[in-house]
């Protein structure tokens, strides 16, 4: 059966998100594996550099659905907007899992009359199709096969390489301008933009520094800003550190914050309660550092450090520094 | 105001739930009783505090599920609710159906009564798939406000604020909606003796799944296996704390995890 792949590339701060090229690359694979046809859609205001980016990471051709970023955060908006484009409902729709996608992938299945497989980690398509996909936090994994002829398919970012980029790509871009559904109910008023400490998405990032009750209070994160600046890495929290109020929520990872899938996760002054394993335990390679060698963290770390997060990270801070300037 | 809520029930497994493979392949933890998702106790409390308000008149709980949901349920009622509706899944298990059959039987059941507000988790924390409330808006043609983290109703309107990749969004929409809530939507309270005793003589309406879905809601997928994710070896503890161990750390972490 020749497949119809379809990959929707989401713009964010006028980039191609990471996971949108890492879900192009599975993409990819699977339309050469299953000898399938692939139609690469992108969506947001259409930057120079969001071409460039797909142009880099493969995509030949590129159909750019233009939209403001009112439209865009408007998922019903978007989903009829894809929808239009898309057209078929024997199609398999691949996403990024990602806030937008949680909100537009559900409604675009429900449109399109097919399955709809969020957070999927693996897709195997070697006899049919069987997307693997994570239940009770990652505790246990799911195969799934389908049932109707198409799907929508969110990818959980980091579960699949990001493509090596090509400097010499040349996609031809052209615009897609499905019409706007007249009838919106919900409307996004406004999107307050906070001024954060980092824009690197913890749900993307290849690296993540993570501080725990260990850092000792809210100024006990200023040594791991230090650590995340030389390795260009994301800042992370537990519950509990954002529940005494030593850092905003948005940095949380757990059962209730992010789920986050790094090449490495360092775990400063960290339990590893079950909740905060459940949001990283699928992170490549973990290192714990924490006083307490009994610290639950040990148990699903691969390196760890018994000692004190307050003198070992400037020195790690140094270490990589020394180390990375080579 | 006198707005009529509905609140979606989910019975799930609490988090804390030791999963394992049974002897017929499914993942579950036989000995965990079954509780509210976590997700769905801020729809219901957030409704509850409504009703508090004055602003909501009445909250029927909706949930699809079997026999092991009726202690979750009388939870939710105990909360506050005036009512439940169990859309009986029987002797198949609730969590192997599909996100398309659930959301057309809640729709099917939702529909035999007017509502307003229809308010629950964005995400059941056993399947972790939040598909439930998008599908539930297209198929009512009911404006969703997802992921809502502070909520508030007036003059007919919703608004909710939702924060998303490091920003705040601002959502609104006329009733009747859908509010998906997320944790820091409320804090759910615990029900008290009195409420509890007074949940049990509460209406509790059952009707079997077949007869509410009429040949809607087809099954879009199957799960075909499950199974544990693969065991890890044990972690290398780097003797000592100081600069020798980092710099031991930082080595192994460049050579042989390759993780830089």
């Amino acid at each position: 059966m020749s497949r119809l792949i379809v990959l929707v590339a989401e713009e964010f701060e006028g980039h191609i998100r990471k996971g949108s090229l890492q879900a192009l690359g599975e993409a990819r694979r699977i339309a050469t594996a299953t000898g399938g046809t692939l139609r690469v859609l992108a969506v947001g205001e259409k930057k120079e550099s969001s071409s460039a980016d797909l142009s880099a990471n493969g995509a030949v051709a590129v159909e750019f659905i233009t939209a403001d970023e009112n439209t865009m955060r408007n998922a019903s908006a978007l989903a009829g907007m894809l929808h239009a484009a898309v057209g078929t409902g024997d199609a398999l729709v691949f996403l990024s899992m990602t806030d937008l996608a949680a909100d537009v992938a559900p409604r675009l299945a429900t449109r399109l009359g097919v399955a709809y497989i969020a957070d999927a980690t693996a897709v195997d398509a070697t006899a049919g199709l069987k997307f693997t996909r994570p239940i009770y936090a990652g505790k246990a994994l799911e195969s799934v096969e389908l049932l109707s002829n198409g799907a929508v398919v969110t990818l959980r970012a980091n579960a699949f390489p990001t493509p090596d980029a090509n400097a010499n790509g040349a996609a031809q871009v052209v615009d897609l301008s499905p019409a706007k559904p007249a009838d919106l109910k919900a409307i996004v008023r406004e999107i307050v933009h906070k001024s954060g400490l980092d824009s690197v998405s913890l749900t993307e990032a290849d690296i993540i520094v993570s501080g725990g009750i260990g850092v000792g209070g809210p100024e006990g994160y200023e040594p791991l800003k230090a650590l995340c600046k030389v390795l260009g890495a994301a800042l992370g929290a537990s519950r509990a550190a954002v529940h005494a109020g030593w850092i905003t929520p948005d940095h949380q990872v757990g059962q209730t914050g992010k789920t986050v899938s790094p090449n490495l996760y360092i775990a400063c002054g960290i339990s590893g309660a079950i909740q905060h394993q459940a949001g990283m335990r699928t992170s490549r390679c973990i290192v714990a550092i924490n006083t307490d060698p009994n610290a639950p963290i040990f148990q699903i770390a691969h390196y760890g450090i018994v000692g004190d997060v307050k003198t070992i990270v400037p020195m790690l801070t140094e270490e990589f520094g020394r180390i990375l300037a080579k | 105001m006198s707005l009529h809520a509905v609140c979606l029930l989910k019975a799930t497994l609490p988090t804390e739930a030791k999963i394992a493979l049974t002897a017929d392949g499914r993942a579950t933890d036989e000995r965990a009783k079954p509780i509210i998702n976590p997700y769905d106790e801020f729809g219901i409390e957030e409704a509850v505090q409504l009703k508090e308000a004055g602003k909501v008149a009445s909250i029927t709980l909706v949930t699809v599920g079997n026999a092991a949901a009726r202690e979750p349920i009388q939870r939710g009622l105990a909360m506050g609710a005036d009512k439940a509706v169990l859309v009986d899944t029987g002797a198949d298990n609730p969590f192997e159906l599909d996100g398309a059959t659930v959301a057309a039987a809640l729709a099917a059941a939702i529909k035999r009564a007017p509502f307003d507000i229809i308010l629950c988790g964005r995400v059941a924390v056993d399947t972790g798939a939040g598909e439930v409330p998008g599908r539930l808006s297209e198929l009512l043609g009911v404006p969703l406000l997802h992921v809502a983290a502070k909520l508030t109703v007036d003059g007919g309107k919703a608004v909710a604020n939702r924060e998303a990749d490091g920003r705040t969004e601002v959502l609104e929409a006329s009733l009747p909606v859908i509010v998906s809530a997320d944790k820091s939507l409320n804090k759910p309270r615990y029900p008290n003796l009195p409420s509890i005793m007074k949940a049990k003589s509460k209406p509790f309406e059952i009707v079997p799944i077949a007869s509410i879905l009429g040949g809607s809601g087809a099954r879009t997928r199957r799960t075909t296996a499950y199974r544990l994710p693969p065991e890890r070896g044990p972690v290398r503890i780097i003797p000592g704390a100081g600069s020798d161990a980092v710099k031991t750390l930082v080595g192994a972490l460049k050579d042989e995890a390759k993780a830089l």
